[in-house]
């Protein structure tokens, strides 16, 4: 009785407006002018409720849920050519032009998308997006050579099973691997969206190129990836010296475009390649590789100055910074690079078997983390 | 205050109504990206080509890098600045031997390649520009007028192309009053969507979506996989009889959405098997495409004509199956949308009915008249008696598709004169 006693004329006025409003709008009835537009899916040519669409760029709403006629009729189409744009959750979204009256009935056929989301919830927004694309090829110990296998292209259950075994040992134990002195948030987890492409018929080639090749289809279709993971089946044969070891790479096309290729059974090369392809890591090992001071927060400096004035700054002791070098059996260094480190070895971003990121890494991993949460 | 009170009240309801309805039910999406294409070569930078469209983009928060982006407005003012790495260094590493415990690296750096830039759409968004923060070059700068205005061409109305209409261009007399009136206006939009969404809910069961059934009945075993395989790979389901008589029992179980049915069978051949089926009301209403290596004939055509809706002659190849089996089940499915709408537009179910049956029979004589005028390669000579006959039947069925049409037209224009009335569009199969 308070609250309406204090609207006065002015209000009540408004509040006829809106029931007005409001009447208007659930009872609108259809006006001259109308498409019907059907959506069907293009496997089971079902018409499908539930989608979305939009003309011209305006939300029109969804196709009818009643009755499974997966039909909206769309009011006050001028004549001329229109595009219409279709959605829906789980299918490839699509756009169609037509021409009204020419045509007033448009059916638009949408098909089931190639991108599946691995978290329970949903992805969570400003999270860091890492697909995993299947390879269509390995590596064969026996024949030296690359090999296609069909393996994750006819079975997709596997292809799943070796990424889920892939993100809880890596992404998901990212704790276990970082160092104590600069914890991990406790949500870190929550800071990933884990998904898989799988497309079948159009095979990715892990042994194209260092970190291989992807068809064009898939980078138009998923724009908004933050890493791609080339996934690769366990070479064939038994791994052997120098001469037939897994291999990883980490390359980039652009921001969304970031392809990294790991092998499906070495979880310390993905961490490692993960090291690189998300959080910037510099190698640590001395050989050919690429070498830069990354900023802000390094785990390699470009010089002995840098190195030591970082590790003060941060409460680590100054002295563990050193060159990055590799002594051969006589002690004399058989290889040498004008670059410092300060993490301690065993460390993930110079060695592919074991071991951990150390503190400065680790400070930069919770850099790139706590990059993620901000919209 | 009672302003306050008036916009308490207001949003009590719609925070009522939108949590009721808040779930599954997706927000429009509009988030859009611009991509930039970009070539390099010898440290050298061209765009390729710009691009807007829907979609989402990657995260740039957590990218750092030699080069930096920055997205302008129209006024020169930064809108957005992000980092992006060198393109083109591939960093490789192979497992070295165990005891050695150490990666061994490669690297390839390409003097030339395509790099491409995904970013946001941002709203007054109109250059765009590519720095190296080491040597404090610009690479790249391009306008980004054209790729909006391509996008705003075919999506004029999404709400960031309106947007982007000059203000001064529309005509607002009281933007005081007109800001009320479009929030309380706005309001009752959202509160009427909670309330269509709460009713939908209360209505609507969500189904999987259901396979079309065809029933294949041939006694032909390698006919009937081979037509299994067809339909299956266009995502049919199917169901198999190798008998007239298996045919029959599966139709007292279940009604297949169309049956392919051989006529040449033993002891019960596919015309015994056609009368039964539609003698029966549960599967009288059930398309049915013959299939046969034998010819129709004009007896068989004038006898059966009504009750079959394609003859599909052996051998056949796949496009013949699909086309056959497409055009019928489309028609039914198109049918029965159109019953719906028929419905709401408060038309007559037996006026609806009779019309859906005569453009069914029209169509299925024209192809039957069709069938009989194809000159028959396999009999050369044809007796002068089968010729008149033919010719008879073809006249017959003609004369009779005549008065369908007449009668079809008639029904056609009362359908539509209703669907008018409701605002619905002409129909014109």
């Amino acid at each position: 009785m308070t609250w309406f006693s204090g609207i006065g004329i002015t209000g009540w006025i408004l509040v006829i407006i809106l029931v007005v409003s409001l009447t208007y709008t659930v009872s609108a009835t259809p006006g001259a002018n109308s498409v019907i537009l059907v959506v069907k899916d293009a496997r089971t040519r079902e018409n499908l409720s539930g989608a979305q669409i939009y003309l011209d760029g305006m939300y029109r709403g969804d196709t009818s849920l009643a009755d499974d006629e997966g039909m909206l009729v769309l009011q006050d189409v001028s004549p001329g050519t229109h595009t219409v744009r279709v959605t829906r959750s789980g299918f490839k979204e699509i756009t169609r032009k037509f021409i009204y009256p020419a045509e007033s009935i448009v059916e638009v056929t949408i098909s089931k998308g190639f991108l599946v989301s691995l978290n329970p919830n949903g992805p969570a927004p400003h999270a860091i997006n890492i697909i995993f694309y299947p390879s269509s090829t390995s590596y064969s110990c026996i024949d030296r050579a690359k090999v296609s296998t069909p393996l994750y292209l006819t079975n997709e259950t596997r292809f799943r099973e070796d990424v889920l075994n892939v993100i809880n040992h890596t992404y998901l134990n990212l704790d276990q691997v970082a160092s104590g002195s600069d914890p991990l948030p406790d949500n870190y987890r929550e800071r990933f969206n884990f998904y898989y492409y799988y497309d079948p018929s159009s095979p990715a080639d892990a042994f194209s190129g260092c970190a291989g090749s992807i068809p064009d289809s898939y980078w138009n279709d998923v724009t908004f990836s933050d890493v791609t993971v080339l996934l690769y089946p366990k070479y064939y044969g038994i791994y052997a010296n120098l001469s037939c070891q897994p291999t990883g790479c980490y390359e980039s096309f652009g921001p969304g475009r970031n392809l990294m290729k790991a092998p499906a059974d070495q979880m310390t090369l993905i961490k490692h390649e993960t090291g690189h392809a998300i959080f910037e890591l510099i190698d640590t090992y001395c050989g050919t590789t690429y070498y830069t001071q990354n900023a802000p927060y390094p785990n390699v400096w470009a010089s002995l100055e840098s190195c030591r004035a970082d590790a003060q700054s941060n409460h680590r002791d100054p002295e563990q910074c050193r060159q990055i070098q590799k002594k051969n059996s006589l002690s004399s260094a058989s290889c040498i690079r004008n670059y410092w480190q300060w993490d301690p070895m065993p460390d993930i971003m110079a060695s592919g078997y074991s071991g951990k990121f150390g503190a400065a890494a680790t400070q930069r991993i919770n850099y790139v983390l706590s990059q993620s949460g901000v919209g | 205050m009672k302003w306050v009170r008036i916009c308490c009240l207001v949003i009590s309801l719609t925070v009522i109504v939108c949590t009721s309805g808040a779930g599954a039910q997706p927000l429009p999406d509009y988030d859009k990206i611009l991509q930039i294409h970009l070539k390099y070569q010898d440290s050298g930078y061209s765009v390729s080509a710009l691009e807007v469209r829907y979609g989402k983009a990657p995260t740039l928060n957590i990218i750092t890098g030699n080069l930096k982006g920055v997205i302008l407005d129209t006024e020169g003012k930064e809108l957005k600045s992000f980092s992006i790495k060198d393109p083109g260094i591939a960093q490789g590493d192979i497992l070295g031997p165990p005891e050695g415990d150490s990666l061994i690296g490669y690297t390839e750096m390409p003097a030339s390649g395509y790099v491409t830039i995904t970013v946001p759409y941002l709203q007054d968004m109109q250059k765009f520009s590519l720095a190296d923060t080491r040597e404090g070059s610009i690479l790249i700068s391009a306008d980004l007028t054209a790729p909006v205005a391509i996008f705003c061409t075919d999506y004029p109305y999404d709400p960031d192309c309106l947007a982007r209409i000059s203000p001064s261009k529309s005509s607002v007399p009281d933007s005081g009053l007109n800001f009320v009136l479009a929030t309380v206006f706005s309001v009752s939009v959202i509160i009427a969507a909670g309330l269509a969404i709460i009713t939908i809910r209360r209505i609507t069961n969500v189904k999987m979506p259901k396979k079309q059934t065809v029933l294949i009945v041939d006694d032909e075993p390698d006919i009937i996989d081979l037509i299994y395989i067809f339909l299956n790979k266009k995502g049919y389901a199917t169901l198999r009889a190798s008998s007239g008589r298996e045919c029959l029992d599966i139709l007292k179980k279940q009604i297949p959405d169309l049956i392919l049915l051989d006529v040449r069978m033993e002891p019960m051949d596919g015309w015994q098997t056609l009368e039964q089926i539609k003698k029966n009301s549960a599967s009288m209403s059930i398309p049915v495409l013959m299939l046969t290596a034998k010819r129709l004939t004009a007896a068989e055509a004038k006898q059966y004509h009504l009750c079959i809706d394609d003859y599909i002659e052996k051998p056949f190849q796949s496009a013949e199956i699909y086309a056959a089996v497409d055009h019928i089940l489309e028609r039914k499915q198109k049918l029965k949308e159109t019953l719906v709408l028929a419905k709401k537009a408060g038309v007559d179910k037996e006026t609806f009915c009779e019309f859906a049956r005569l453009t069914r029979r029209i169509s299925v004589n024209k192809r039957i008249v069709d069938i009989l005028q194809v000159p028959h390669q396999a009999i050369p000579t044809l007796s002068d008696l089968d010729t008149l006959d033919k010719m008879s039947v073809i006249d017959y069925i003609t004369v009779k598709n005549r008065d369908h049409e007449k009668r079809a037209e008639q029904l056609r224009q009362m359908i539509n004169s209703s669907f008018r009335s409701k605002g619905f569009p002409d129909f014109n199969w």
